[in-house]
């Protein structure tokens, strides 16, 4: 006749205990922590005005103009000149004279 | 009516060939080229960019110009560009002409001078520097060339500076090219290329600068095919420790020419002749210059003083 196996039994009571309680404390502790998360990601939602729709950025547009890195550009100009009169001929041998002519253009120091 | 009608063909009989002209500013100074004809000209436009490249060329301020290439470039030949060259000989014909006054030689004494950088960035007043060092000049002789290679060889101590030979040169280049659309007038900062004529068969009318009151005129020239040059101490100056400097270096002192007169005016064959011509004679002061252009019948000249004075040469006559 065999023996009765009563100290096995024993431990499996322990272990079953052991294991209800550690399920019950979890899920306690699951059951209480998940709504203080929830507040807190409220929480850290941004307040303010409301978003504006997204800018989509495009490349500038240069204007369509020319761009000039020197000078103004020489124009052309057209003069219609008195004809010269019969070419006189004068003495001028002091400083002053000549001022108030037509001449095209002058010569002066390089 | 009848009166109206006159009036509308007397109209049309006196459309005349128009003056179309370009200014722009080139080599430092302002130029002018113009040309008489009906249409517009087609050409004139191109004027500037012309001048733009000669200067890039021929300038000594640019440090990427092919003269300042040339002159960085000692004892071995270095072979130049159809435009260096053709300066380069105008350079030489000046100074045969002038029996070596008027060189190409003078960069360093230029330098010495004061005279380093375009003169608008010049300092005019208050330019302190040492007391300048004698610089030999060196004739132009001692420089090799071959005129079927095209190069030129400067030895170590020659560097070349064409001043106003080079506007010269310019002024008459830019005429030849622009005559065969009529009657042609370039001025290159004072340096007058004249093709000839102007379209009804009147002489061009020239104004010499008063160099006393640069607004006025002294007096009017009367100008066919020719060249024109101005050379002076009016301009272009600077005080150097006091003492005032100019940009004509006499080659026999290395020094700013000290001479009696203000400025001089030379009517030749072309403008680089016009141009020697007048920078010699400055050199050589009022009584030897006029001596030395009554030698020369080619040219006419007027001659102004510092006391203002001014002096005609017989040849002038014809052109007032």
């Amino acid at each position: 006749m065999p023996a009765k196996p009563n100290a096995r039994d024993w431990n499996d009571v322990q272990t079953a205990i052991a294991t209800v309680a550690i399920v019950a404390t979890l899920g306690m502790w699951n059951l209480f922590a998940e709504p203080a998360k929830t507040v807190t990601s409220h929480v850290k939602e941004p307040v303010g005005p409301p978003a504006e729709p997204p800018v989509t950025l495009e490349p500038a547009r240069m204007p369509q103009v020319k761009i000039m890195f020197t000078q103004t550009v020489p124009q052309t100009n057209t003069a219609q000149q008195p004809q010269n009169e019969k070419k006189k001929k004068k003495k001028n041998n002091n400083n002053g004279g000549g001022s108030g002519s037509v001449s095209v253009t002058q010569t002066q120091s390089s | 009516m009848v009166v109206v009608a006159d009036q509308s063909r007397s109209l049309k009989h006196r459309v005349h060939k128009m003056l179309h002209f370009l200014e722009f500013d080139a080599m430092g100074s302002k130029m002018l080229a113009a040309v008489e004809r009906t249409a517009k000209s087609p050409t004139l436009p191109h004027v500037p960019d012309w001048f733009e490249e000669w200067e890039q060329v021929l300038s000594r301020f640019r440090y990427d110009s092919e003269l300042t290439h040339l002159n960085q470039t000692h004892e071995q030949p270095v072979h130049v560009s159809e435009t260096l060259w053709e300066v380069f000989q105008a350079a030489r014909k000046a100074t045969q002409l002038t029996d070596g006054l008027v060189t190409p030689t003078l960069l360093d004494a230029i330098i010495e001078a004061g005279y380093d950088r375009p003169f608008n960035v010049l300092p005019h007043q208050t330019m302190v520097m040492p007391a300048p060092c004698i610089t030999a000049v060196q004739p132009l002789t001692a420089i090799t060339t071959d005129d079927s290679a095209r190069t030129i060889r400067l030895p170590l101590d020659i560097s070349l500076d064409f001043g106003g030979i080079a506007k010269g040169w310019a002024a008459h280049q830019a005429m030849q090219r622009l005559q065969d659309e009529g009657p042609t007038l370039v001025n290159a900062g004072g340096d007058i290329a004249i093709s000839g004529p102007r379209a009804d068969g009147n002489p061009w009318q020239i104004g010499v600068m008063d160099p006393f009151h640069h607004d006025k005129e002294v007096e009017t020239l009367y100008l066919n095919a020719c060249g024109i040059a101005t050379s002076g101490k009016d301009r272009r100056r600077w005080t150097r420790n006091g003492i005032l400097q100019h940009h004509i270096i006499d080659p026999f002192t290395d020094q700013p020419a000290e001479t009696d007169l203000l400025t001089v005016t030379v009517i030749a064959p072309n403008a680089m002749e016009a141009e020697a011509a007048a920078k010699a004679i400055f050199i050589l002061g009022g009584r030897l210059g006029l001596e030395w252009v009554e030698t020369h019948p080619h040219f006419a000249a007027l001659l102004i003083f510092d006391n203002g004075q001014m002096l005609y040469s017989r040849k002038l006559e014809e052109y007032l």
